[in-house]
């Protein structure tokens, strides 16, 4: 149950040409995204390729070296409070102070935020069971996580920034109780913003999407257009192919001998005339996954 | 690497290469440059002269303590829990097929060897070179000293790893304990009662105590580290839980807090604030209760009171605790800061309102601690002390004071000593807040040493009529940094304000604070220093600079740069 259609598209994130670089390391590398008001926003790519630096930024802990960012159309650095206030966030680190007590976590963070929603963080506390009296540094790392995304909801943030939501909980609460938590805070027009390298998990929830490979926004946008505009296909020659065909649009290519399988990005009908020039015939086509895509962007072969 | 042992020595190594390297290093040029400040390059002032040699001595000396207490750090061989966030026994070691005997074992007589030869070699290169001093403690170190001292500490921090703050507490009073035992007879043999047999006599008994200590430690220790191996916990988990259940039945806050400043105030108390009182509270009871009964041993059989010579000396460091251990805690509050976690800096909150509520729960935590001495002191003195040399004391202050004289005087001094407190745990804030660990490591190692050297030249001859001259020339200095204080306080806190840290109002509020308390310490000064040869500008100027201004319109600024790098 995807919204698919918001009647404000307003932008809550604005990111133009960011670059970061720690020493050598580019971190990231002329980054620009806009991130629609009501979407469920996924950040996808591997360990290393950007996501934390960037999500970072977002929230104000890392200065632009170039570029700008804006969050609610504020920059995060010089106005922290006004952009902070409006933002849930839940840290890949999962660093909540290990000295509190979940009662006295949820106390605390309700003094900072006017719009705290005292039942409803009870509700989710049930709902994640997690006793009131634990201490966080006897939490399991899932059960930290849990703390942490109470935190995280319970004011009602107008933007929900998650890094790697997912890490330390198990399959039951990721799919029914994280998933079910994204599509509401969606459907109330709120905005969730989350990284991930589940990318099931991606595809399941998100309605748009970034891929950062080394820095880089390879592939971004609507999910159900990058899905559209991409495409498996098995080719067949007539002689063997000592090495693997140049394929116009193709972002990996696979195979041996007579036939080979490449993922394309492109119109279908400018693929086929690309195939019809290497005499090349097309047997087999299908959508492929957003794994699939995420590999063959991140320029690696697929793993048989 | 052929041996597990030889495994774990080049790990030790290759971890402190650098400050084993410097550690060696600095054995020869202090040797060469001792030799030089007691040769060529001694002064020819005569008053100077005579004192000399003991200022070279104490340099050393403070050289060679910070050296291996530097060497007991690397050596004792841990590894941050990065969930529970303390240092303790690297627990990656269990998994491999190594017995745990040799697992402790190796750390700590590589340990011991490494502080014993560099004991020896300052003793032999540095410290054996320099000429007597008759009315000193004698210089012998024995070596047993440092061999124990490196197996306790080893043993304390591997076997309390969830007690990180008893743990410092532990260490320091075993250290310190230790120093005792070892200076005790070399600063008596052959004064007063003190006859060299029976300094010799003493010292043998405090070899035993020594030698029996280090091997309970070495056992404790393999203790710890095995069960903490087979995941059990530290021997006293049951006791422990008794105790956590006990805590559990305490009375807890459940009503959401009043305000943003309300739940940030209570934070920083737990996060930090307790620990001034928690160890002034610590050591009042070290020197009231086991302390006061060895005083006692000393006392003779008829007495019923600790006699009035050590009953002065315990009243004195009693007074001073809060601020000693404030300048300590004050740069653990300080490093606290160096990292820390995302979820404090996310906090929808300026980096002002965070600094101006640190700054409360230290002022709050110097009162709890002041209150603490005051309601003590007064009992302990009534009830276990002979008074008659503090009554002494205070007649003489009647003879030089009025009565309303007297009254300001004390008044001042409490005041003052408050300022001092609350000065020492929130003067390093800003290097912490800064995020700078290089930068903070070296100021505290500055301050640290420039502290003792400062009062080491202030408590020789500063009342001495020769060191006038001194004194003026200080004068100039004085001025210079007050007017240095000022132009960049004034450059931080216009700073903190341009760019929405700092109302005007909590300026203004503590501006009026810091002219109020520089006045009753510049105040204080003045009826206490007035009537010695100190100048009265030098008065002034230095009560000036006891308040601080210009870290404390840093501290906001440097949270802004560590928040957003």
């Amino acid at each position: 149950m995807k919204s698919t259609s918001h009647s404000a598209p307003e932008t809550v994130i604005d990111i133009t040409a960011v670059s970061r670089r720690f020493d050598t390391k580019l971190a990231l590398a002329q980054v620009t995204l806009a991130v629609p008001r009501g979407c469920v926003f996924g950040l996808v790519g591997e360990n290393g390729a950007g996501k934390t630096t960037l999500i970072k930024h977002i929230l104000g802990l890392l200065k632009t070296e170039t570029g700008t960012v804006r969050v609610f159309g504020k920059d995060p650095v010089a106005d922290p409070v006004g952009v902070l206030g409006r933002i849930g966030y839940l840290s890949e680190l999962r660093d909540l102070p290990a000295w509190m007590r979940m009662d006295e976590l949820l106390r605390y963070s309700q003094a900072f935020y006017p719009k705290w929603d005292a039942a409803y963080a009870e509700s989710l506390r049930k709902q994640f069971n997690l006793e009131p009296a634990a201490r966080i540094k006897n939490l399991s790392r899932g059960e930290c996580a849990k703390a942490g995304l109470l935190v995280a909801l319970a004011h009602r943030p107008e933007l929900l920034l998650l890094d790697e939501p997912s890490s330390g909980l198990d399959p039951v609460v990721r799919r029914d109780i994280l998933e079910a938590i994204i599509r509401t805070v969606a459907d109330e027009g709120r905005t969730v913003f989350f990284s991930s390298h589940l990318l099931d998990e991606v595809e399941r929830v998100s309605d748009q999407l970034a891929m950062m490979v080394d820095g880089r926004v390879v592939l971004s946008g609507p999910l159900d257009e990058i899905k559209a505009g991409h495409h498996q296909l098995t080719l067949r020659f007539e002689s063997v192919q000592a090495r693997p065909p140049t394929l116009t649009g193709a972002l990996s290519v696979s195979g041996a001998g007579h036939e080979w399988t490449a993922i394309c990005n492109g119109e279908r009908a400018q693929l086929t005339e690309a195939a019809g020039k290497l005499v090349a015939r097309i047997v087999a086509e299908r959508s492929p996954s957003l794994d699939e895509i995420f590999v063959a962007r991140a320029g690696r072969k697929i793993p048989v | 690497m052929s041996s597990p042992a030889l495994a774990i020595l080049w790990e030790i190594w290759r971890k402190n290469r650098l400050g084993l390297i410097v550690i060696l290093a600095a054995i020869p040029v202090w040797a060469l440059l001792s030799r030089l400040l007691t040769g060529p390059l001694q002064p020819s002032d005569d008053a100077i002269k005579t004192i000399w040699p003991v200022l070279v001595l104490l340099a050393d000396g403070l050289a060679m303590w910070i050296s291996l207490f530097a060497l007991g750090v690397m050596f004792c061989y841990t590894e941050t829990d990065p969930r529970r966030g303390h240092a303790r026994f690297p627990s990656r070691l269990f998994a491999l097929p190594v017995r745990t005997t040799l697992l402790v074992s190796c750390p700590m007589i590589y340990g011991v060897i490494a502080v014993v030869a560099v004991a020896f070699a300052w003793e032999k290169l540095v410290l054996g070179s320099l000429p007597r001093v008759e009315w000193m403690p004698q210089r012998f170190l024995p070596l047993l000293f440092p061999a124990a001292a490196m197996v306790l500490m080893q043993a304390t921090v591997w076997s309390l790893p969830a007690f990180p703050g008893n743990r410092l507490l532990v260490l320091a009073v075993l250290l310190f304990g230790l120093l005792w035992l070892t200076i005790e007879p070399n600063a008596h043999a052959g004064v007063g009662d003190w006859s060299l047999e029976r300094a010799a006599s003493y010292q043998n008994r405090t070899s035993i105590v020594l030698a029996g200590a280090s091997a309970l430690a070495y056992l404790a220790a393999l203790v710890a580290v095995e069960r903490d191996r087979r995941g059990g916990s530290f021997g006293w988990a049951a006791l422990w839980r008794r105790v956590c259940g006990l805590l559990e039945m305490l009375p807890r806050r459940t009503k959401p807090f009043r305000s943003l400043a309300a739940a940030q105030l209570w934070f920083e108390w737990r996060r930090g604030g307790f620990l001034l009182p928690l160890y002034v509270g610590a050591f009042m009871a070290l020197i009231l209760g086991p302390v006061g009964w060895i005083v006692r041993i000393e006392s003779p059989p008829s007495s019923t009171a600790i006699d009035a010579e050590p009953t002065v000396t315990m009243f004195y460091l009693i007074l001073a605790l809060p601020i000693v251990l404030a300048f300590i805690i004050g740069k653990r509050l300080a490093e606290i800061e160096l990292n820390p976690p995302a979820f404090q800096l996310l906090r929808p909150v300026t980096c002002g309102e965070l600094v101006v509520r640190k700054l409360q729960m230290a002022a709050f935590s110097a009162a709890v601690s002041w209150v603490m001495v005051l309601v003590v002191t007064p009992l302990w003195l009534a009830l276990w002390c002979d008074t008659s040399m503090l009554a002494q004391g205070w007649r003489t202050l009647q003879t030089s004071y009025s009565t309303p004289g007297l009254c300001a005087l004390l008044s001042l001094g409490f005041l003052t000593a408050v300022a001092l407190t609350w000065r020492w745990l929130v003067t390093s804030l800003y290097l912490g807040l800064w995020g700078r660990p290089k930068i903070f490591i070296g100021s505290a190692a500055c301050s640290f040493i420039g502290g003792w050297l400062l009062l080491i030249v202030l408590a020789i001859n500063f009342d001495h009529p020769k060191q006038l001259k001194q004194w003026q020339e200080l004068t100039r200095y004085l001025a210079i940094l007050v007017a240095l204080k000022w132009l960049v306080g004034v450059w931080a806190f216009c700073g903190a304000h341009r760019r929405g840290l700092l109302t005007a109002r909590v300026i203004f509020a503590y501006i009026a604070i810091w002219l109020g308390v520089t006045l009753c310490v510049v105040a204080f000064a003045w009826l206490a220093l007035s009537r010695t040869i100190i100048p009265k500008p030098a008065i002034i100027l230095g009560a000036m600079l006891v308040f601080p201004l210009a870290s404390i319109g840093l501290a906001p600024l440097a949270l802004a740069a560590h928040r957003s790098r």
